[in-house]
């Protein structure tokens, strides 16, 4: 039996074709990159000069000043709570949202459109900027921190939540249509249980963002720790800024622990 | 399909009575339904005319091509056909889970085609639909899953997990898992349930739905052979009981001749064979099956 050899395929070339139009936006946005390098005025020199005055910076810093412990922490507590209320009630606002965002559950395709709008506006001004703008119509204090946060919240967790509403398995959802089941009845029985864990976990990546938030809320008088922060630095008390910073880090590590367990845990 | 004679003579006879079709296997009596069991209405109960669908725009070819069938009330009805005959399309058509093109259904009365979305729901609750995959939300409880039957006829809030349920809401559903026996599973996570287990929970929601007619669309397909048995015979031997008019598609041509008291059969979406179960003969299901030239 003879097996007819099958001419060799021309083998492929490492790279393919590059459209003319795909080259010239390759070289503009190298071209882009360098030219913004050196607008920065970002240099060696500078990097190597900062060096000893970092190391003075660092020097003062340590020891960390203890003597204000106390009103630091309960600071730190402030600036905490300011979080949690935050993004409970951001995520509280946000399943609502949520539901009107996600192409398959919005009663409406105009809705879906106007609240993603809504949301993407939420999300792309930054939580500074909100906090400016709540300190206007608040006044200073930790309620503008926290209404700053739980808008952030929302820009940032209706999205997930309308994401993961969409991708649920439409299985449930069918067998609960079929059975009569209402808009409101296919969400509390087939959607929500399955995208639990999506949501919890959303929440607390949204809860360890807010956290990092509210540390610098302070710093426009929107409450919690960023003011004391403020106030070390600009009185060149760096022992004591060191002791807020480390205060700042600690709280941040302890929730991001506490979120990765629990996600764990739910997930 | 050389072996389908001894399937044809295995089935029990078409004409046999509703007590008889219990058949000996059960020996107990069914205990009695808690909740009230519908007055059945003689006659037809599912009127299906020149009933057309077509997936996507008019050059498509349809996938039912004016199907007309009259199904009458307590009947068990078997469609067969090859894959892409359009089974699984006509079931979904009868509640309008799919929208057909033309063409009309009349269920209890009622055209559904015509209804409006909540009178469409209303209608919906009163007629129990077993999929292929049992599709329960496999994250709660298996009595929460029994109690999402009942969202047809209660608030959302309480049907929407058996914390929330009232208390006779909770005692049949454990009643419906008695009926498939599965009340010891009724805490149990329905992800931790084998398939055959599931697909006897999606039953046991489908009766808390006290449906008037059941339509099940290959309840058995995705399970094993020993698992695919006793789940159909649980599920017919329920529907028998309670007088519940039976639409199943099978590709289990035995559970088709067994568990039916007729057998409709489609091809390239039009009814090509209509006759009670005992009539049918095995170049029939040559013709329905093989393409081979209609006898």
């Amino acid at each position: 039996m003879t097996v007819k050899a099958s001419p060799d395929p021309a083998l492929p070339s490492r790279l393919g074709r590059i459209s003319p139009l795909t080259f010239a936006l390759t070289i503009a946005a190298a071209a882009f990159v360098l030219v913004s390098f050196n607008q920065v005025g970002l240099s060696w020199e500078k990097i190597i000069g900062g060096g000893p005055g970092l190391a003075r910076l660092a020097g003062q810093m340590f020891p960390p000043d203890l003597s204000r412990l106390a009103p630091v922490l309960i600071s730190l507590l402030e600036t905490f709570q300011m979080a949690v209320v935050g993004t409970v009630l951001g995520i509280a606002f946000s399943v609502p949202l949520a539901v009107m965002a996600s192409a398959k559950h919005s009663p409406h395709p105009l809705l879906k459109i106007a609240f993603r709008g809504l949301v993407a506006f939420f999300r792309t001004v930054p939580d500074l900027i909100w906090a400016l703008v709540f300190v206007i119509a608040v006044g200073l204090g930790p309620a503008a921190g926290t209404l700053a946060i739980m808008v952030d919240t929302i820009g940032f967790c209706a999205r997930f939540f309308a994401e993961a509403m969409e991708e649920a398995d439409d299985g449930p959802q069918e067998a609960l249509a079929a059975m009569g089941a209402g808009r409101t009845g296919l969400l509390l029985s087939a959607v929500y249980p399955q995208v639990m864990p999506s949501f919890i976990a959303t929440g607390l990546f949204a809860l360890e963002k807010a956290t990092r938030s509210s540390v610098v809320l302070g710093l426009v008088g929107a409450g919690g720790i960023g003011i004391e922060l403020k106030v070390a630095m600009d009185f060149f008390s760096y022992d004591l800024a060191c002791m807020i910073i480390l205060s700042i880090f600690i709280l941040v590590l302890m929730v991001e622990q506490a979120s990765g367990w629990l996600r764990s845990r739910v997930i | 399909m050389g072996s389908e004679p001894n399937v044809l003579t295995a089935g029990r006879p078409a004409n046999q009575g509703a007590g008889e079709r219990l058949g000996a296997e059960h020996h107990s009596a069914p205990k009695p339904f808690m909740a009230e069991v519908p007055e059945k209405r003689p006659g037809t109960i599912c009127a299906v005319s020149r009933l057309v669908k077509r997936y996507g725009g008019i050059e498509n070819p349809a996938i039912l091509r004016g199907i007309s069938l009259d199904i009458a009330d307590g009947e068990s009805v078997a469609v067969l056909g090859s894959n892409g005959a359009g089974k699984s399309t006509l079931l979904r058509c009868l509640p309008r889970l799919i929208e057909p093109n033309e063409g009309s259904v009349m269920i209890l009365g009622e055209d559904v085609t015509a209804l409006r979305r909540n009178a469409l729901r209303r209608l919906r609750s009163r007629i129990g639909f077993v999929f292929q995959r049992h599709n329960l939300s496999t994250r709660l409880s298996v009595l929460s899953n029994v109690i999402h039957g009942a969202h047809g006829r209660i608030g959302a809030l309480r049907a929407c997990h058996q914390s929330f349920a009232p208390a006779p809401l909770r005692d049949e559903a454990m009643h419906c898992l008695e009926q498939v026996r599965l009340a010891e599973f009724a805490d149990r996570r329905a992800d931790q349930l084998s398939g055959g287990q599931s697909q006897r929970v999606a039953i046991a929601r489908a009766l808390m739905q006290r449906p008037e007619i059941m339509i099940a669309d290959e309840p058995v397909a995705s399970l094993d052979p020993s698992a695919a048995e006793e789940v159909m015979d649980l599920f017919a031997r329920l529907m028998r009981e309670r007088g519940i008019t039976l639409i199943f598609t099978s590709h289990h041509l035995k559970h088709a001749l067994q568990y039916g008291d007729r057998v409709v059969a489609l091809k390239d979406g039009r009814v090509v064979e209509d006759t009670a179960t005992a009539r049918l003969r095995e170049r029939d299901l040559d013709w329905i099956y093989d393409g081979k030239s209609q006898p």
